[in-house]
This record gives C-alpha cells, structure tokens and sequence, in this order.
C-alpha cells in the first residue's frame, strides 16, 4: 500500500482493476499477518519455551525494512519526476544500485541477527529427551521426538499450565 | 541536452557504480558464508531433522532476498532498454514476495511441529476460551477459526503464485 502511495500517478496502480488487486492482496495479507498473531496468542504459554515471538519479529523486520526502504525510495523517484527533472537513465540505474545495496546491507545484518539471537543451533544441543511424540502417538521415530528446553521441571510446568488454562 | 548539474550528476554516479557493485557483491558473499556457517552448525547439531528443516527454510529468506538484491544491482534495467526502469523492479519483486510467502508458511509449519502437528494444534484450540480482542471482535479458537485463518494464507500465497 506503501509503495502504491509513493508510486502514485502514473504508475502500475494507474488502473482502478490494478489498484482494487493491490489493495485486496494487502487487506489478506494483514488478514493472514492477523491469524498467524492469533495463534500465536492461542498457543503462547506452550510455544513460550521455543521464543517463537523472536524469531516471528526477525522475519518481519526484514520484510518491514524492505517495505519501508521501497516506500522512501519509491518516494523521492517520484518527487524528482514531479519537479520536472529531467533524471537520466545512468542516475536512475545507479538510484535502483543504490536501494538494493541498502537491501542487501540489511541482509548481512539479518544474517548475523539469524545467527547468533534468534535462530541458534545451541537450541538443540544437551537436550534431554523428555516426551515421546506430541502429535501423532504411532510413531516412534527421532524425527518425531520432541526436545525440552534444559530444565524439565519448569517445561512441564509450562504444559500443566496450558492444560488448565 | 542535459544540464551542467545533471552532467555533474551523471559522472558522479559513473564513477561510484563499480563500487556499488563491489559491495552489493561483499555484502552478498558475507551473507552466504554466514548463512553456510549457520547451516553448519545445524548439521552438526543435527538433533531434530524436521524442525531444524524448517527452521533453515526460513533462515534461507536471508540469503536468497540477499541474491534477488544482487541481481537488481546489477540487472536494474539494462538489458531491457526499451523497458522502464520501474517495472523490471517489478519482476523481481514478484521473486521476492514469493520466497517471502514460502518462509512465512514454512514458520507457520515449524509452530505447527512445535505444537505436535495440525491435528494436535486443533485439539487444543478447541478447550481454550473465547476472548475478545479490540473491545469487539470475538475470537473462538477451534475448528472455525483454524479454517478461516487457513482460507487467507491459502488465499495469499495463491495471489502471489497467480501473478508470478
């Protein structure tokens, strides 16, 4: 929606079929955004010990920096074109350059954040096994088996307080 | 005829373009190698085959926008001269929202797993309590609403697929 605002006349969204696409797509996606906030809300005291709310944030907030880069970039093109500049092919390249090495910054950013606060390999290391399949009963194999985090006892707090809630 | 400062302009940026380059590929490689590194650890760690499957599908999100950027530095629109330069954005874009849809659904997956399957999930949505959110919407967790919120990620990733 951002990106249609900074876009404005002229652009892909010129078309009322276009504009009513974009706008129902945004509208679901905030729908979807909206479930996937309540099942987490459902389900928070049991994903507690998996900082499942981290790692949602992480990918949001490159998808939100994406947004929002797009919206200022998109932004400043179409004011440069409104003030009647004359802008040449070789400074509107370079201005695309410029928006996807800010991208691809972030990504490098996003990889250590990956790696070293919200997706750590260390989660699934010394871990004892406490529960056999949470899900589907008739399995036994590794795959299915499921891990707690290294204190036990407040791990199955955590399920006895689920289960009363 | 451009202007002396649009001239100006354009020699600057000449100037800076290789650099722009060199460093959208810096910023690629390091984002590859640290995204190998996390891989590595994982596969030595190997404990949870099916979460930690998931877990990588959507750590991947990093590095594969990180090369989608690449190639907008160095493709922003020049083997398409007859084309304007917004809408090759366009094309990559699509690329971008796609891989986006594929590592929300597989974190939708991974809360799935966490939760001990689909199945499982839905049983225990059914013994929560109603709530109430923004003073006037009504949430009943359970079968209803594992389906309504189904229908519009279904929904969403299909709109993507559509266009692409």
């Amino acid at each position: 929606m951002l990106q249609g605002v900074a876009k404005g006349k002229g652009s892909i969204l010129s078309s009322p079929i276009d504009l009513m696409m974009t706008i129902l797509t945004f509208v679901f996606l905030i729908l979807a955004m909206w479930g996937l906030l309540q099942v987490y809300v459902i389900f928070r005291i049991v994903l507690r010990p998996y900082d499942v709310g981290k790692k949602f944030i992480a990918i949001k907030l490159y998808i939100l920096l994406h947004v929002v880069q797009g919206f200022i970039f998109g932004f400043i093109n179409n004011q440069m074109k409104a003030r009647g500049d004359s802008v040449s092919p070789v400074v509107q390249e370079n201005f695309i350059k410029v928006e996807y090495l800010l991208f691809c910054m972030e990504m490098v950013a996003g990889a250590f954040l990956n790696m070293y606060v919200f997706f750590q390999a260390s989660e699934y290391v010394d871990h004892d096994i406490v529960i056999a399949p949470a899900g589907n009963t008739s399995s036994n194999s590794k795959e299915d088996m499921h891990f707690a985090p290294s204190n036990p006892t407040s791990y199955s707090k955590l399920h006895d307080d689920d289960i009363d809630a | 005829m451009p202007s002396w400062t649009n001239r100006l302009q354009i020699n600057t940026w000449k100037k800076h373009s290789k650099l722009l380059a060199v460093l959208g590929v810096v910023c690629a490689i390091v984002t590859s190698v640290v995204f190998g590194l996390h891989v590595y650890s994982y596969r030595r760690h190997w404990t949870q085959p099916k979460t930690q499957t998931l877990v990588l599908r959507v750590v991947s999100l990093v590095p594969v926008w990180c090369i989608l950027g690449l190639v907008n530095i160095f493709l922003p629109y020049a083997p398409y001269q007859q084309v304007n330069v917004q809408d090759f954005k366009y094309v990559t874009q699509i690329f971008l929202d796609l891989y986006e849809s594929f590592a929300i659904i597989s974190f939708m997956q991974l809360i799935y797993h966490y939760l001990g399957g689909k199945e499982q999930a839905r049983w225990k949505a059914e013994n929560k309590t109603p709530y109430r959110i923004l003073l006037c919407v009504m949430v009943y967790p359970g079968e209803r609403f594992m389906t309504v919120r189904g229908f519009f990620s279904q929904y969403f990733t299909n709109q993507h697929q559509r266009v692409a």
